[in-house]
């Protein structure tokens, strides 16, 4: 029992998932859209009982896993994200067709590998949580095996994430061949140690944050971000945008905090030309995008460059607002897939013509995406501008230090004008423009409350914005206790 | 007063939850509500005026609610002589729009944006954090986008151009000059202390002055980024299409109400945190101001459609602002204050009363636009009569009070002494001859001389637009007769500071 306690979460979760496959295997369910609503509401039940554990000091699992307030913020939020999108994928159900509780079953695996990863401090643990994850993606990207497009998106998530997983494996062995250890702590005691230069072990931390920047979608490792995105079906898509992204970035932040912080001189320089690179990237490609999906998958790109702004910023505001800004990206983003989960059609694609005159046919779909990208452009008074304020402000606090982080913030600045464009763009097409089609989308009770729940939390928490920084501050303060 | 500013701020938001709450079809109640939410804060402001005459020296009314105390952010709202007129000018304008807008399809939506950008307004003009001052500013963002996009109109085939491109054109030069005030305020932010609230800054600074080269920086960022903001040579170019694209109540509000946050925040940021900062361009803004003053003026009159001109008009007359601010930015200026204030007040009034004309002008004779009417006078005796009385208050004629604002500008941009200010005098007594030269102009040709095209007649203007325009004309006449009543106010204590700051 004490073994099981830490990884409580996880385990109860997959017990979820495998026992689902197993019913699914002796009687098939009929009702698929339902039981991916009591899959969700199961989902939000962990979430309550989640809610009473005690963030623990100690590590355990012979060292390799935490369970402290940083990973208990991600945790639940991935649990809130995880139910959010299987609440996407019933209702988007009728158009992923067959194999659907298959579908709803690698949702659950890959959110255990996703709380896994929030936890690991350990390379050993790290590896098998990302593999968990990717492995779960790869089937659930290429889900609609007619049509080229999935598949396209399924084969390129694998040759991507196969490599980069390469990548991260090979990083981990120069790592354990110069300093002996796998678990995070005692890399970092034997990187203070080392007199610095040792090439061989900043080869290995190069190539582990090479192979992770596939996970957030970061400059180098994003190619295969709008190509995925577009493809995959909706409910992948937005599990990779919110869920993915967000156990990357936890992941991110412990390796590079608690783990590699005293050869910031390696990483630090290299991850503000890596944050500068991607927002321009993702912000410029979003422009000129016709297919929603495709839009989006840029944006992440965009949203991943904001998101290492707060690594580099080297101090506790950053960190804090990474937690932040992940925490309102999620579910803003979720607001936006979950309304275009009843307005897509499988193959039909999700060109910005299909959600021409939204409003006219269901309100509360328009409202939803409007407030979703309006959200992710960062304008007041929904969360988005406040995660971008609170990295401007982190950011900035230390330029008159070094002046590349100006320039950082320069660039996030006319990224957010960039990104203002296409995301208005999206508003407009929602409220100006005539439906090609102007028949009502019903808009069932379940997704009429996540919907309505999402909107209000991106609102709320873009208003009284103390309960989720206060938060953040917490989770985040043994983490930056050596900045 | 307290809990006046509270019901002040307040109404507005209240008025929001109503509008929410009302169905579609009950489109007198959301009219009412909407209304009322500007009917009470004005009734508040007036309160407040009177409580501050009472009070005479040093009235200064603050509250401070802490919001995200992690961040060093909380909401201090502070009504002062700066703000009260603010406030008074924010809900009559507020009313007159409301008053003024005609059935619209989709009211609800409608009324609720318009409610929106009032209540959000009053609460950035109180607002003595920057944070706040800019999260308000920057509320508006959506409504604008929203109004333009949606109801916004341009006339049949006289413009190349969508209400969709106009939207989408405003809100990114906002943006850019927002996203350039955000970084130049964090920058602030933790220069100054890791603070954001005006008053902690005056206080630390007041103290330990910032570094000159800090205070020029951020201050000429704050100066681009306010200054697109505010119509300011040659960031004013997205002003014109925008006006003639957003339905009039919209354009009122926007024009007569949120071009000023701008030089309010120059203002209040100029003379209590960045003191050097600011005297080290006062004397490139005024030099801005006069170009401001004249460009604006030989554009306006080369313009054929009333919004354009009126537009133009106040890219001029916010050169006049300009320069009364550079004066009051100047060492020793800071008398200059209460002319920026007087100006924004008067500006804001007028404009929003043209924007209004032209709109019924646009709805009665069908056109808009100065070469296809003519002779209207004598069909549309109200209308004649408004117009001619708005452009008289706007010339900077006596009796109203763009010119006792215009005087002070005068007064106080020659006192200052430079030769750049001197110029900018004698160029804003010249831009006098300049409006009435094309608003006189344009009044003859719509209203008198010979008729051209014909027109079905047409309904002269309800009695709620006839309300609309006598609140407005109302206003500028009692400051213009009576200027004590907004000069009285006591400017002298928020301008301490920078009197401390640069010295005897």
């Amino acid at each position: 029992m004490n073994l099981l306690y830490p990884v409580q979460l996880e385990a109860m979760l997959a017990i979820l998932a495998l026992g689902t496959l197993v019913a699914e295997a002796v009687r098939p369910f009929r009702n698929v859209k339902r039981l991916g609503y009591v899959l969700a509401a199961a989902v939000l039940g962990l979430l309550a009982f989640s809610m009473v554990i005690e963030p623990a000091t100690s590590l355990f699992l012979n060292n390799t896993y935490k369970l402290d307030a940083f990973a208990l913020f991600f945790k639940r939020l991935l649990l809130f994200t995880t139910s959010l999108v299987l609440v996407t994928a019933a209702v988007f159900s009728k158009e992923l067709e067959h194999g659907v509780t298959e579908h709803y079953v690698l949702i659950l695996l890959a959110s255990v590998g996703m709380l896994v990863l929030c936890s690991a401090v350990d390379f050993i643990l790290l590896f098998v949580a990302l593999e968990l994850i990717t492995i779960s993606f790869f089937v659930m990207n290429s889900h609609h095996r007619r049509d080229i497009a999935s598949l396209e998106a399924g084969t390129k998530y694998l040759i991507m994430g196969a490599l980069s997983s390469g990548l991260v494996v090979y990083g981990i062995s120069y790592i354990f061949g110069t300093t002996g250890q796998t678990s995070f702590h005692a890399v970092a005691a034997a990187l203070e140690t080392r007199a610095g230069g040792d090439t061989a072990l900043s080869i290995g931390i190069l190539l582990v944050l090479l192979g992770l920047s596939f996970k957030i979608s970061a400059v180098p490792g994003h190619m295969w971000t709008p190509d995925v995105y577009q493809g995959a079906p909706l409910s992948a898509t937005s599990f990779l945008a919110t869920g993915s992204k967000t156990a990357g970035i936890a992941l991110m932040l412990t390796l590079l905090f608690e783990g590699l912080l005293p050869a910031r001189g390696i990483w630090d320089p290299m991850t503000i030309y890596v944050a500068g690179v991607t927002l321009l990237y993702g912000n410029l490609g979003a422009l000129m995008q016709t297919d929603l999906k495709r839009l989006l998958g840029y944006s992440s790109i965009a949203h991943a460059g904001y998101l290492l702004m707060g690594i580099v910023a080297m101090n506790r505001e950053g960190l804090a607002a990474i937690l932040f800004y992940i925490a309102q990206y999620s579910v803003s983003s979720m607001a936006g897939f979950l309304a275009m989960a009843a307005v897509i059609r499988k193959g039909g694609g999700a060109n910005l013509s299909a959600f021409a005159g939204l409003h006219r046919r269901s309100p509360l779909l328009a409202a939803g995406i409007a407030v979703s990208m309006l959200s992710l452009a960062g304008v007041p008074p929904l969360s988005g501008f406040f995660g971008k304020f609170m990295l401007f402000t982190a950011v900035l606090k230390n330029a008159l230090i070094s002046p590349e982080l100006v320039v950082l913030a320069i660039l996030a600045a006319l990224g957010v004008v960039i990104s203002m464009f296409y995301y208005f763009r999206v508003v407009q097409t929602v409220y100006v423009e005539e439906p090609t089609d102007p028949t009502p989308i019903a808009v069932g009770h379940t997704l009429r409350i996540a919907l309505t729940a999402c909107i209000l939390i991106t609102i709320l928490a873009g208003i009284f914005q103390s309960p989720l920084v206060d938060a953040a501050l917490t989770a985040v303060a043994h983490l930056s206790a050596a900045l | 007063m307290n809990d006046i500013l509270s019901i002040l701020l307040l109404a507005p938001l209240a008025a929001c939850g109503l509008i929410i709450l009302l169905p579609e079809t009950r489109v007198r109640e959301i009219r009412a509500a909407a209304i009322a939410s500007a009917l009470v804060p004005a009734f508040c402001s007036l309160l407040l005026y009177g409580v501050a005459l009472a009070a005479g020296d040093g009235f200064r009314f603050a509250m401070d609610i802490p919001w995200v105390p992690a961040w060093g952010l909380s909401l201090h709202l502070c009504v002062d002589a700066f703000s009260l007129p603010m406030l008074l000018l924010t809900s009559v304008v507020g009313l007159a729009a409301m008053l003024a807008s005609a059935q619209p399809d989709r009211p609800k939506a409608y009324y609720l944006l318009l409610t929106v950008v009032l209540g959000t307004s009053l609460a950035a003009f109180v607002s003595r954090n920057l944070f706040f001052f800019y999260f308000f500013c920057e509320v508006t963002t959506i409504p604008k986008f929203l109004l333009t996009s949606i109801w916004g109109h341009l006339p049949e085939g006289k413009y190349r151009t969508t209400p969709k491109f106009a939207a989408m054109q405003v809100t990114l030069f906002i943006a850019f000059g927002a996203m350039t005030v955000l970084l130049a305020m964090s920058l602030l932010y933790y220069v100054g202390g890791q603070t954001m609230d005006l008053d902690t800054l005056r206080d630390q600074v007041a103290v330990t002055p910032l570094s000159l080269g800090v205070q020029q920086w951020i201050f000429g960022a704050l100066l681009v980024g306010f200054g697109i903001w505010s119509s300011m040579w040659p960031f004013h170019t997205w002003s014109p299409l925008t006006y003639a694209t957003m339905p009039a109540p919209a354009a009122m509000l926007f024009a007569g109400v949120a071009k000023n946050f701008g030089v309010y925040a120059l203002l209040r940021i100029g003379l209590d945190v960045l003191p050097q900062g600011a005297q080290s361009f006062a004397q490139p803004l005024a030099v801005i101001a006069t170009i401001n003053i004249i460009y604006g003026g030989f554009v306006a009159m080369r313009q054929a459609d009333w919004n354009y001109i009126i537009a133009y008009s106040s890219i001029s007359h916010m050169g006049y602002l300009l320069l009364a601010l550079a004066a009051a930015m100047s060492p020793g200026g800071a008398g200059a204050a209460s002319a920026v204030v007087f100006f924004m007040v008067a500006h804001g009034l007028i404009v929003a009363l043209f924007f209004l004309l032209s709109d019924c002008l646009q709805k009665t004779a069908g056109s808009r636009f100065v070469g296809d009417l003519g002779g209207l006078a004598r069909t549309m005796p109200f209308l004649g009569v408004a117009f001619a009385v708005a452009v008289i208050a706007g010339s900077g004629l006596p009796g109203f009070a763009n010119f006792v604002a215009e005087v002070m500008v005068f007064i106080v941009s020659w006192s200052e002494g430079s030769v750049a200010f001197r110029v900018g005098a004698i160029a804003a007594v010249w831009g006098v001859v300049m409006t009435a030269t094309y608003l006189f102009r344009a009044l003859r040709s719509t209203f008198h001389g010979e008729a051209r095209g014909e027109r079905a007649p047409s309904p002269p203007p309800g009695l709620s637009v006839r309300l609309a325009i006598l609140v407005l004309v109302l206003s500028s006449v009692a400051a213009g007769l009576w200027p004590r009543l907004l000069t009285d106010l006591n400017y002298s204590e928020p301008v301490t500071a920078q009197q401390k700051a640069v010295g005897p």
